[in-house]
């Protein structure tokens, strides 16, 4: 049940309490009182008409008496020859106008004087309302008897000619007419003290008698229903009044929750709690709404900023993978901002590195291509972490070789550049030594062995190709050169420009072998080979007067040897010989 | 009727020495009475005649009989007879009984045992008998 609803029935209930309490005690107290007033006045008014009845007998009695002890009552002896009694009843009938007759007896009981002349001279039998003996005047002895046949009517007559009253005249012992029987009439009654068994019965219809309470009743039950409706509808507006409010209230929350605007808002046009109360929700809705703008830009922005970080790491993977193309140098040089990824170029002298595997193609015909790309690609992996870790820049991969740079975009100094850049090349080597042993243990059986040229001339080095695709190279002949000379190296060695090795030759020990001629020149190129760790063990030089000999001990055939120890007893024997 | 027309006849009739006679029931034992006893009988100073009770009765208003007794037997005036009846009726007695006809009169006497009344002689018959004549 709705608050409307039940503020409906509370004020209605409220202020019918008063007007129901007040029906009640006029339907209830106020009846009993009033009907106990109107039997008291019944009785009143019952009494005066009793005692005027009685007050008739009474005074037909005396009449009667009156006339029994007249002288004229001896002409009963005579039968009334001169009608004396006749006459003298007839004047009292017509004084008394009464209804009836009176009767003079003898005493034989035979009607001697009578207002009724029908009944002269016989036996009397009518009724003896009231009769007296008649005695003679002169002797006191009976003569007779004086009687009325009276009619009630000479006392219904004397009832008060009421329409609301109803008197009846009853003997004392007769019931009550059905009529009268029923309790829509008030009935009091009273005996009579004169004429025999008789009582006057007074009825008053109960409709009259309450007729004014009723009428106020009905006055009271009109003002009730005009009261009722007055009360409804006043009840109604107090309760749109008081609900109406708090419905804009609901509804306003409902259609914000449905429609989720919060723009809107709740009218207040009273001061009262309830108009504080939607001063209240609009004041709470606004703070919603400013709330939910807040969150809804820090929605925006987290999303901007999700977006962006996916972005950034949709651009970071893409990066990385990137970064697996690019060198790490020009990687971050790109994409710490330190370059423009643009199509430009610079002149710069830089130390190149080029390596490849030795006879790559017939090392891996007999290979599985899994095993190839694994070995491949750890072999790449393994050479790109120790040239990144001395700072080289990773041009590029082409096929089994690969294609470094010291000088750009990060350079230490062209002699520290090339220093780093056979350090790099020296733990390459000695990597991939270590690297045949776990091969070897894996089950290749023809590991890899990588030769290594190395030379420090100017190039250009740049972004080439297209706006759409570039490529951050370096182009020039000294890259050409670098090449030449890597694929002049022995297996397993490290070979150098002369260039560089002027600039390394402090550090590292390097000893000269046989000379290119690279494209485009006319004149050899001196090229040395670097002496690593294991060179040490492997190779034999010998520097002195007459004498410049190398050998490397791994490489010698067994025809080299015997030439070897050839020359040995030859000499030998010249010595012998001398 | 009857009796209207024997009272005209009676008061038509000429007047003579012994026009009335007192008279008793033809069975009371009453006989000749003196006036001076009449008179004491209708003025109720004696009641009584030996044992029987006697009860005088007389006609009602200016009946000439009536007057008649009034003046010869009672030998008084109306005034002096109603001045008589108002004395008396302070002490208790009250005047003889009236009827309203000779014939009642007549009918009375023959019917109340000691009742005494004046008529007219002719109206004497067998049934009453004459005490005195005036």
């Amino acid at each position: 049940m709705s608050i409307k609803t039940k503020t409906i029935i509370i004020l209605i209930i409220l202020s019918l309490t008063p007007y129901i309490i007040t029906m009640g005690i006029l339907g209830n107290a106020y009846r009993s009182d009033l009907e106990a007033r109107v039997r008291e006045d019944m009785q009143i008014q019952l009494g005066i008409t009793v005692d005027r009845l009685d007050q008739t007998l009474r005074s037909l009695e005396n009449d009667l008496r009156f006339l029994s002890s007249l002288d004229v009552m001896n002409d009963i002896i005579t039968e009334d020859l001169d009608q004396r009694i006749f006459n003298l009843l007839l004047l009292k009938k017509q004084d008394l106008d009464l209804v009836g007759d009176f009767f003079v007896l003898d005493s034989n009981e035979y009607v001697i004087a009578s207002t009724d002349i029908a009944a002269l001279g016989e036996i009397y039998t009518g009724e003896r309302f009231v009769q007296f003996a008649v005695f003679s005047t002169f002797d006191e002895r009976r003569i007779g008897t004086l009687l009325v046949d009276y009619s009630q009517e000479n006392l219904t007559r004397l009832f008060p000619q009421t329409e609301t009253l109803n008197y009846l005249l009853l003997p004392l012992q007769a019931a009550l007419p059905q009529n009268l029987q029923r309790e829509e009439y008030i009935l009091v009654e009273k005996p009579l003290e004169q004429g025999g068994q008789w009582r006057v019965v007074l009825a008053q219809d109960t409709d009259y008698a309450f007729s004014v309470l009723n009428d106020l009743t009905r006055v009271f039950f009109i003002a009730l229903m005009i009261g009722v409706f007055a009360i409804a509808t006043v009840a109604y507006l107090i309760a749109n009044y008081i609900v109406n409010p708090i419905l804009a209230l609901s509804t306003t929350a409902e259609s914000i929750t449905r429609t989720q605007d919060y723009s809107q808002r709740v009218v207040v046009n009273r001061a009262d709690e309830i108009g504080q109360l939607s001063i209240a929700f609009n004041h709470m809705i606004t703070g919603m709404q400013d709330m939910i703008a807040r969150v809804r830009e820090e929605g925006e922005n987290r999303l901007k900023l999700a977006q962006e970080k996916d972005r950034a790491e949709m651009l970071q993977s893409l990066s990385n993978k990137l970064s697996k193309y690019l060198s790490p140098q020009i990687y971050e040089s790109i994409f710490s901002g330190e370059k423009d990824v643009t199509l430009s170029s610079s002149r710069k002298k830089l130390t190149i590195f080029f390596s490849d595997i030795v006879d790559f193609t017939g090392t891996t015909d007999k290979m599985e291509s899994e095993d190839l790309t694994q070995l491949l690609n750890q072999y790449l992996d393994e050479m790109t972490s120790i040239a990144l870790e001395y700072g080289a820049t990773v041009d590029k991969y082409i096929g089994d070789a690969i294609m470094i740079f010291f000088g750009d975009p990060h350079s230490k100094g062209v002699a520290e550049d090339a220093l780093n850049c056979l350090r790099m090349a020296v733990a390459m080597q000695k990597r991939v030594k270590e690297l045949h042993d776990e091969w070897q243990a894996a089950g290749f059986t023809k590991p890899f062995r990588i030769r290594i040229g190395i030379h420090t001339g100017f190039c250009t080095v740049g972004n080439f190709g297209t706006e759409n695709r570039m490529e951050y190279t370096i182009i020039g002949s000294s890259v050409n050169l670098a090449s030449r000379i890597e694929s002049s190296a022995r297996p397993d060695t490290i070979y150098l420009s002369e260039d560089t090795y002027l600039l390394v030759k402090k550090e590292f020990q390097c000893i000269p072998v046989e000379s290119v001629v690279p494209k485009g020149l006319s004149e050899p190129l001196q090229l040395y080979r670097v002496i690593t760790e294991q060179d040490e063990q492997n190779l034999i030089q010998l520097d002195a007067q007459g004498v410049s000999l190398m050998l490397e001990k791994s490489t010698l055939t067994a025809q080299t040897r015997k030439q070897l120890q050839d020359i040995v007893q030859q000499l030998d024997s010249d010595t012998d010989v001398s | 009727m009857r009796i209207f027309i024997a009272v005209i006849l009676l008061l038509s009739l000429p007047a003579h020495a012994a026009e009335y006679a007192v008279v008793v029931s033809s069975n009371s034992t009453v006989q000749a009475m003196e006036i001076a006893k009449i008179k004491d009988i209708f003025l109720k100073k004696r009641s009584f005649e030996g044992e029987l009770r006697i009860v005088p009765v007389n006609p009602i208003g200016n009946d000439p009989a009536r007057t008649q007794f009034e003046s010869e037997v009672l030998n008084m005036s109306r005034e002096e007879i109603n001045r008589y009846w108002v004395n008396n009726h302070f002490q208790g007695i009250s005047p003889p009984t009236t009827q309203a006809s000779l014939q009642s009169i007549k009918r009375f006497i023959e019917t109340v045992d000691g009742a005494i009344g004046y008529l007219p002689i002719d109206m004497v018959d067998a049934s009453l008998r004459i005490v005195h004549e005036y």
